[in-house]
């Protein structure tokens, strides 16, 4: 948009691909660490792939430069999204 | 009531409605691999010993080098848009030329990966494959329609990017009328989006 207040930089761009790098280089050595499928695993597999997508989400995708009803709509597919898997693991349980 | 008078010349533009438009789609795209993923935490949580096993037949290498692929690839369509804002549009075709070639990299990885496991037999109809368990019969499925769906969005994500360079040079885009390019830039990042999740359940989950 046009409307942008900030002013564009290269900068913050491969500021956000230096850390997806990291990020990507740690999410390989955490799964070695943990030790492959444990649910300890996936979970922290997940974790860190979440806080890539943020950046990615945040940085990439502007985000954090556009208008509140953009974060309230990505909110919202989120916990539909939570939910559905909450809803899952909670009848895994208890079957 | 205010007055409200006709644009006299040119098309009338709404940016933030075509992007509020480009966000809606890309929900719709979330949630129908949001569903996927749901398939395969059901199966993961049914077979997790038959998924580990599976698993392990995947190429960590190749998954590590299309995951470098794409994050080098996002950061080249976020910095050919930077480029735009800053009126260098030969800087930002010429990043976006490097993003086109990076997702043909990918597909290229995505072949020779795809051509392996065909060749040792992991594929529906192969003896192997027909001898498998249930569980690493599922995991191969979803592998190939998971990812196959992704390289089928990499592929059209390609071609719109092909379509804002060709706006670009026909001076359809330029500084201050960007919008096509950012919401093809904003399909691009989904892609590597639905990648960053991808690549630890398919790769690296042994």
């Amino acid at each position: 948009m046009s409307k942008h207040s900030h002013s564009p930089s290269y900068k913050s761009d491969l500021i956000t691909f230096a850390a997806l790098m990291a990020l990507t280089i740690i999410t390989i050595w955490a799964s070695y660490a943990t030790g492959g499928t444990t649910v300890l695993a996936v979970s922290v597999a997940m974790f860190i792939a979440t806080i890539k997508a943020t950046f990615v989400v945040r940085n990439f995708m502007h985000i954090k430069y556009d208008h509140i009803i953009y974060k309230i709509f990505i909110g919202i597919v989120i916990l539909l999204f939570l939910s559905f898997i909450v809803l899952l693991g909670i009848d895994y349980a208890l079957r | 009531m205010g007055y409200y008078k006709v644009p006299i010349s040119g098309h009338n533009r709404d940016d933030e409605g075509s992007k509020l438009g480009m966000w809606l789609f890309l929900f719709t795209e979330i949630l129908l691999f949001g569903g996927l993923f749901l398939v395969y935490a059901i199966y993961r949580f049914k077979y997790f010993e038959e998924f580990r096993i599976i698993a392990e037949h995947m190429d960590i290498t190749l998954g590590a080098a299309n995951t470098v692929i794409l994050i080098t690839s996002s950061l080249t369509v976020a910095l050919s848009i930077t480029a735009m804002k800053k009126d260098q549009d030969n800087i930002a075709v010429l990043l976006l030329f490097i993003t086109i070639a990076l997702a043909l990299a990918f597909m290229v990885n995505k072949f020779f990966e795809w051509n392996e496991h065909i060749h040792h037999g992991l594929v529906m109809g192969a003896d192997l494959f027909n001898n498998l368990q249930h569980g690493e019969g599922m995991f191969l499925f979803l592998y190939y329609f998971m990812t196959g769906l992704h390289g089928l969005h990499v592929v059209v994500g390609a071609i719109i990017l092909a379509i804002v360079i060709a706006k670009i040079i026909n001076g359809k885009i330029t500084k201050d009328n960007y919008t096509f390019h950012e919401n093809g830039g904003l399909y691009w990042h989904l892609v590597d989006l639905i990648w960053i999740y991808l690549f630890p359940l398919f790769y690296l989950l042994h």
